[in-house]
């Protein structure tokens, strides 16, 4: 009643302003820290800049893009990203098999729920120096445990070897990001209606067939969820590479692609090529999130 | 309801009214009024101004900290109500990053550390304030009185992208310190390995073999050298007994006999983990490059209108000869029309047909450079060479070589072969120390007999805090660079390279910014004069910028390990910056390097794959990019 009656006004009201109000913090935080900015870096994508002088700039057309595009490091970095963004899909499976786990009756559920989702709440700053120490080739707890085990510390330098360096950020990535996903899944599988369980058993389905065709299906949504946003993080991941290596890892193996864009932009200053692969990753994320949108369709069930 | 949305409409409004205004009241702080030069070109500050609130951005280690609140403070008490510097201490790890960041956005702090790698950019880009006029009036910061390689770091041409003391090149910064690289040695295990030390200056040997004392008042009898004539050599052998003297640069070769010779005391004493000592550790192959006249990138002249004059080439694997100007051709050569004294080494341009340059591009050199019959030395300096005059030193490519050596690469538990001659294994691979801290530890530890490294390791040297070197009364001190070197049969030298290293600098810039630039350069005149420099070198980081501070007892410290300390002195007058200064950023520097440090010192690529490797083939375009007109 009270909403038809708000419907019903004409001109400005009360609510209306009120409303305008409440919106106008987030929308002026937008249109300063993500409109301006974005609107910015459109126009550098096309221009010849060093730093963020406009003056003596120069209007280039799609000279950044091209460049970047036949840059091999640009190439380079998108293999990384994708190359650790493994790590995505690890994080859903394993998420799944242990919200499954914890979704039994037993002891400590809640414990084992709040360790695993500490990761998740930690500085990634904090968390990725911890794994440099752990990893370290000289005083790192896995190489001692390797040398316990009669093997030489020396062949595996986890952050200096390039075969090496991203398999350690995916178990980085794992370790860290599996708490949010069981956290989902152990509420998206208390959510699954238990009468499809009590049918499948009475027509005979087995928990591993139940499983797969009521439980996968129902948290069907859950899934495309964690695999969206997990596409859309890992292809922007830069703090964990970074931190590690600021050079780039060995052989440029921990350069993402934002890696890459900070290195042209805030470390060489050419922030026409910078904008340009910001776009492109920007362009790049969209269309992956479209395809996932379109397959979903496929596979996702909203209907439980 | 009609006052609850009232009040609310006001909170609102106050909120996003709040940051704006504090981010107005932020763009207006109130920093106090400048300096102002007079007539006389004194600074000075106006009558019923108000005091100059100086913004100053600093990073370092504790001791580095502590002599510098030391400084503010002494400066602010001594410039009370005229200046104030307000010194802010930020994270080292992302330093240069903030610094980066801070003066893109406009808002950097009026005085703050650049690394010598880093400023040009800086410069190109318009983020610092040019100095050079307030360098040229100075009274207090004498450039005269200073070591003219290390002041001249800080210059630059924005327009030609030449450094140093080149035409047209402005000041940019000042050394706010100055460290050479130098070899720190542990003597007790030199002892221990049965090698005596001398310290005789090259030039003191003839006094020293007449009868003289050594540095250390010991005689040549007292060594056990009575009928031996000493001659110019870091270490040798004289009837089974080992000596090193610690004032004469080693050749490469006694570098590796030393080195070996320690490893194996050092092996032979301990039971457990003997892989993890090492004789000797640099990380650097400035000293060997430079020391036959080799260097990575050579400049090419060009009238190519698209480059401001010239490129430069990229030659880490130059395989030709290099030359020098033989000892005993005292008139000198002339060289392509350039004269050459006695002991000066024939440039790259030089020393090679430049004709294969003509009408090519940087973007041509990879492929340029897999033809090595393309690249010839001239028909003049060959001749030369026949006759006697100039001497022949190793290639750029042999002595890159020979620092790949030292390395303890093996595949298997095989040393590996690099350029036909098997590797050394005195020196740890780099993943192996893994950062700077590491190779410091590593010697303290007395995992290291050798390391090259630069003067402010001095103070952790010394520190009795948890440090083995004090807690077991190790004996250390320094030596010279090793330096190329051939001897005849008797040990006298009959070619020799020069000495050569680098050293490290941090500068003090001042950003395009500030509103208090006079004021800021008072404090920068402050901490590169006398007093700054006085109190750094105190505490053992730095060598002072003046040349005759640096030759008192306020650096040497006779007192104090190391007592060799002179030799900083010698090794200032010829050492400069490493490769990360030669151009604006390191672009050109990571791709290359990163596999240099990784599979070829890991022994995982070979030195040829190295230098067919794509990540080495594209830094010939990438250089390209520095000097082309903007």
């Amino acid at each position: 009643m009270y909403l038809d009656k708000v419907h019903k006004k004409k001109g400005v009201t009360k609510e209306g302003v009120a409303g305008f109000f409440m919106s106008f913090i987030p929308v002026l935080g937008f249109l300063i820290f993500g409109l301006i900015p974005m609107l910015l870096a459109i126009i550098m994508a096309f221009m010849n800049i060093r730093g963020f002088n406009f003056n003596g700039a120069t209007w280039v057309g799609f000279n950044n893009f091209i460049e970047v595009l036949h840059d091999d490091m640009f190439w380079q970095s998108i293999v990384n990203t994708l190359y650790m963004s493994v790590s995505t899909f690890i994080n859903i499976a394993l998420s799944l098999i242990i919200a499954f786990l914890l979704s039994k009756n037993i002891k400590g559920k809640k414990v084992f729920r709040t360790i695993y989702f500490v990761p998740y709440v930690c500085s990634v700053a904090a968390i990725t120096l911890m794994w440099t120490w752990i990893f370290n080739t000289r005083f790192g707890v896995v190489n001692n445990i390797l040398k316990s085990w009669g093997m030489d510390p020396q062949d595996f330098d986890w952050f200096n070897d390039e075969d090496l360096f991203i398999p350690v950020l995916i178990l980085m990535g794992v370790w860290s990001g599996t708490g949010y996903g069981i956290i989902l899944y152990s509420a998206a599988l208390t959510n699954v209606n238990s009468a499809l369980y009590e049918a499948a058993k009475v027509d005979g389905a087995n928990s591993f067939k139940s499983f797969l065709h009521i439980t996968l299906p129902a948290i069907s949504p859950t899934t495309f969820y964690l695999l969206i946003m997990g596409i859309i993080g890992a292809l922007q991941e830069f703090a964990r590479p970074q931190i590690i290596s600021s050079s780039g890892g060995p052989n440029n193996v921990g350069v993402t692609v934002v890696f890459y864009l900070y290195r042209r932009g805030f470390t060489y200053f050419e922030m026409g090529p910078a904008s340009a692969t910001a776009w492109l990753l920007a362009l790049a994320i969209v269309f992956v999130t479209i395809i996932n949108f379109v397959v979903s369709k496929l596979w996702v069930n909203y209907d439980n | 309801m009609k006052k609850f949305l009232k009040a609310l409409i006001a909170a609102l409004c106050c909120v996003c009214v709040t940051p704006l205004g504090i981010s107005l009241v932020g763009c207006t702080e109130d920093v106090g009024d400048d300096l102002v030069i007079d007539d006389d070109g004194e600074i000075k500050q106006k009558p019923g101004a108000k005091e100059s609130q100086v913004k100053f951005w600093i990073n370092g280690d504790e001791n580095e900290i502590a002599v510098f609140r030391k400084l503010v403070d002494e400066y602010n008490a001594e410039n009370k109500g005229k200046v104030y510097v307000d010194m802010v201490q930020r994270p080292a790890e992302s330093y240069d990053s903030t610094i980066a960041q801070s003066l893109a956005q406009g808002n950097a702090p009026d005085v703050f550390y650049v690394g010598d790698s880093g400023y040009k950019q800086y410069a190109e880009l318009g983020y610092l304030y040019d100095i050079t006029d307030l360098v040229e009036r100075s009274t207090v910061y004498k450039v005269e009185d200073m070591w003219d390689n290390v002041v001249t770091r800080y210059k630059y041409n924005i327009n030609t992208y030449e450094s140093g003391d080149v035409p047209g090149a402005r000041y940019y910064g000042v050394p706010k310190d100055l460290g050479p690289t130098v070899i720190f040695y542990n003597e007790t295990y030199f002892t221990g390995a049965g090698i005596k030390v001398l310290s005789v200056a090259p030039e003191d040997l003839d006094d020293f073999n007449a009868g003289g004392v050594d540095d250390r008042g010991q005689t040549k009898a007292q060594l056990g050298l009575g009928a031996v004539t000493v001659k110019e050599k870091g270490y040798f052998e004289v009837n089974g007994q080992k000596y090193f003297n610690n004032q004469v640069p080693m050749s490469w070769e006694e570098t590796r006999v030393c080195a070996q010779v320690v490893q194996d005391y050092m092996r032979s004493t301990v039971s457990t983990n003997k892989e993890a000592y090492y004789g000797y550790f640099t990380e650097w192959w400035f000293n060997y490059g430079w020391s036959v006249g080799g260097n990575c990138i050579q400049k090419i002249p060009t009238d190519n209108p698209q480059y401001a004059g010239y490129y430069y080439d990229f030659t880490l694997m130059d395989d030709t000869k290099n030359y020098i100007v033989a000892d005993d051709v005292t008139d000198g050569v002339t060289v392509n029309g350039k004269h050459y004294n006695a002991g000066e080494i024939i440039s790259y341009q030089d020393k090679l047909d430049m004709s294969i340059y003509n009408g090519k591009t940087p973007a041509d050199g990879a492929n340029m450079y897999t033809d090595r019959s393309l690249y010839k030395i001239t028909p003049e300096v060959q001749g030369l060479h026949s006759e006697g005059k100039l001497n022949e030193l190793p290639s750029q490519r042999e002595a890159f070589a020979e620092f790949v050596r030292i390395g303890d690469i093996r595949s298997g538990k095989q040393l590996v072969t690099i350029d036909g001659k098997q590797a050394y294994g005195i020196c740890p691979k780099p993943n192996q120390i893994g950062s700077d801290g590491a190779k410091t530890d590593e010697f303290i530890n007395g995992r290291l007999a050798m390391l090259v490294d630069g003067r402010w390791n001095v103070t952790q040297f010394r520190r009795k805090d948890n440090n083995e070197l004090v807690k077991k009364g190790v004996v250390w001190d320094v030596a010279p660079l090793p330096m190329y070197k051939e001897y005849d049969s008797e040990g006298n030298i009959t070619v020799h390279g020069i000495e050569a290293g680098h050293s490290g600098s941090v500068g003090l810039c001042i950003s395009k910014t500030s509103k208090l630039p006079n004021a800021a350069w008072t404090f920068i005149e402050f901490c590169a004069g006398e007093k700054g420099q006085t109190a750094q070198a105190e505490e053992g980081f730095a060598i002072p910028l003046q040349k005759d501070l640096a030759n008192s007892e306020v650096f040497l410290q006779t007192d104090k390990m190391p007592k060799n300390s002179k030799i900083f002195i010698n090794a200032t007058t010829y050492e400069q910056a490493g490769d990360w200064w030669f151009l604006r950023d390191n672009a050109w520097i990571n791709d290359w390097a990163n596999v240099l440090n990784g599979p070829v010192r890991k022994g995982e690529m070979s030195f040829d794959d190295f230098y067919t490797n794509n990540n080495y083939k594209k830094t010939f375009a990438l250089l390209g990019n520095y000097t082309k007109k903007r």
